[in-house]
């Protein structure tokens, strides 16, 4: 890459100042919101206006009036639920296992040096393979419920939970490691008291990975075989070339997806609201 | 109160083992305050933590209260230099910290930390967490969590270490306060001449490394210890004597230049 002016000019130029860090004053929120969402219309305007000039079949691009009308209407009639349903048990049962699965195993990897040195090869084998390519086995050995599909959501979030939590245990100053020890405490006290809050933030950040993780865990394994969630029916929709239904189905996952990742970080809030001051 | 006799300790930094400490003997006095100075790297801290027992030495005894030390033990607290305060919990919850460990019903403790909070003042500041509080307030809530379970034996690892120096100088009246209310034995650890001689009954100088104590100095002046003390010419003719003590051990060891400067001190 060669140095363009404007790369020589920014060198040259001072620092920028530091600015105050205000709290955002509620005008600014408003606005910032308002411009969110009239991207979300300008955005949402323009794909119309494409199929329109266009004229793009609804069966390659539907219109989003269409996708928003198939949506409403799957609701409405009770259709979708019973897939959402099915879905969301899914998502919140793998991601639920898979968490506590990985924090577990975080937990005694981080207690034994020894455990750690003979599983490291393994831990970086296990991160380097795909976990969602495991659904065509998982699917064989388990059958088309809703087992292989939990199998597969815990795997995909038990990863993060697990390197976070091996982090986030080890990362105790050893000052209170020595204090702690003067005390007397016992391993217990030492884990539930010390480690365990010092390991919160890595812990939390790591839930909020998994659980975005967790919705695609549990749509490709509906993908690779099932007959009710949201991935058996875009699968459905496929072979009746109901397009305007995937692009719903999608639709409601995204908002699934956000949905469970802002419950998250919200009890993050609650819980690490020592970690936010000053 | 505290013994040592012939204690040496090493430890591997990497493959390379190190003798922190050599032929160590001290014996401090049951309610007496002495103070370690030295270099960095004389093994200061490595002899408050045998003492403290959560280090084992390779050679010789260590006695508190005269039985051997062979772990931690509860009359016995530490002080480190940078805060070991929990920040998810209130001043007031890392003060109980000890008492909780402990099983200690809750109760019974909170009327004491917060009287120690009081003492090292910090009435007011209970609820506040470690990250609210500014570096010398964190140092008082350590102090009074050391304080809490009342302690025959306090180590202070340069506790005030990485303050600034008016803070420091409120923070040593603070302790001096605490101290002078139940006279505990004190070994205090410091880089900090001006700092020991104001706290200390007794200043003892360690060698550099390996480490052992090479001269102790008495000091002289009446407690409670004043301002118009710690700035009087008395006071400075006892720093300036351990200084030069310091410096001779300096050209000792270290190469001409060194000892040049060894020469004009003396």
């Amino acid at each position: 890459m060669t140095v363009g002016p404007l790369d020589s000019r920014r060198a040259s130029a001072p620092p920028p100042a530091i600015a105050p860090t205000r709290r955002p004053s509620a005008e600014r929120l408003a606005r910032d919101a308002a411009l969110s969402i009239a991207l979300l219309l300008a955005l949402v305007a323009g794909w119309d206006a494409f199929v329109r000039l266009r004229g793009l079949s609804a069966l390659v691009l539907p219109p989003p009036g269409a996708v928003l009308g198939t949506l409403v209407d799957g609701l409405a009639s009770g259709m979708l639920w019973p897939h959402l349903a099915t879905t969301l048990a899914e998502v919140l049962l793998g991601f639920a296992l898979g968490s506590a699965l990985g924090i577990g195993g975080g937990a005694l990897v981080a207690h034994s040096a020894l455990l750690r040195r003979v599983l490291s090869p393994y831990l970086v084998a296990s991160q380097a393979l795909p976990k969602l390519a495991l659904a065509p086995l998982l699917v064989l050995w388990l059958g088309y419920d809703l087992a292989p599909k939990v199998v597969i959501t815990a795997l995909v979030a038990f990863f993060p939970l697990l390197e976070n939590a091996v982090v986030g245990l080890n990362e105790v100053a050893p000052e209170k490691l020595e204090l702690f020890c003067l005390l007397r405490a016992s391993p217990w006290q030492t884990f539930t008291k010390l480690r365990l809050p010092t390991a919160l933030p890595y812990l939390f950040a790591g839930l909020r990975v998994a659980m975005v993780l967790s919705v695609v865990g549990a749509v490709v394994g509906e993908y690779v075989g099932a007959n009710r969630g949201l991935g058996a029916l875009i699968i459905a929709a496929q072979g009746t070339m109901n397009t305007s239904l995937m692009f719903a189905v999608l639709t409601l996952l995204t908002l699934l997806g956000i949905g469970l990742y802002l419950l998250v970080a919200g009890a993050e809030r609650v819980v690490l609201a020592w970690h936010r001051e000053r | 109160m505290i013994e040592l006799r012939g204690v040496r300790h090493a430890f591997w930094a990497g493959d390379q083992p190190i003798l922190a400490l050599d032929g160590v003997d001290l014996a401090v006095a049951a309610g007496e305050f002495v103070a370690l100075v030295g270099e960095s790297g004389c093994g200061k801290s490595t002899l408050l933590r045998l003492v403290a027992g959560l280090l084992r030495p390779s050679q010789g005894t260590i006695r508190v209260g005269d039985e051997p030390v062979t772990g931690p033990r509860p009359d016995v607290a530490l002080v480190f230099q940078r805060s070991v305060l929990l920040e998810w919990r209130s001043a007031l919850d890392n003060v109980l910290l000890p008492a909780e460990i402990r099983g200690l019903p809750r109760v019974a403790s909170v009327a004491r930390a917060r009287a120690l909070l009081a003492r090292v003042g910090l009435a007011g500041f209970e609820q506040r967490r470690p990250r609210q509080l500014s570096g010398g307030m964190q140092q008082r809530v350590a102090l009074a969590q050391a304080l809490l379970l009342e302690p025959a034996v306090l180590l202070l690892d340069e506790p005030f270490g990485a303050l600034d120096a008016i803070t420091r100088e409120q923070l040593n009246d603070a302790l001096l306060a605490l101290w002078a209310a139940r006279r505990a034995t004190v070994l205090f650890v410091t880089h900090d001449l001006a700092e020991a001689v104001f706290l200390a009954d007794r200043v003892v100088l360690m060698t550099p490394r390996p480490g052992r104590p090479a001269a102790s100095f008495a000091v002289p002046f009446d407690r409670p210890r004043t301002t118009a003390q710690r700035y009087s010419a008395a006071f400075a003719e006892l720093c300036l004597t351990i200084k030069r003590a310091m410096a001779q051990q300096e050209s000792g060891i270290e190469d001409n230049g060194a000892r040049a400067l060894g020469g004009a001190a003396r």
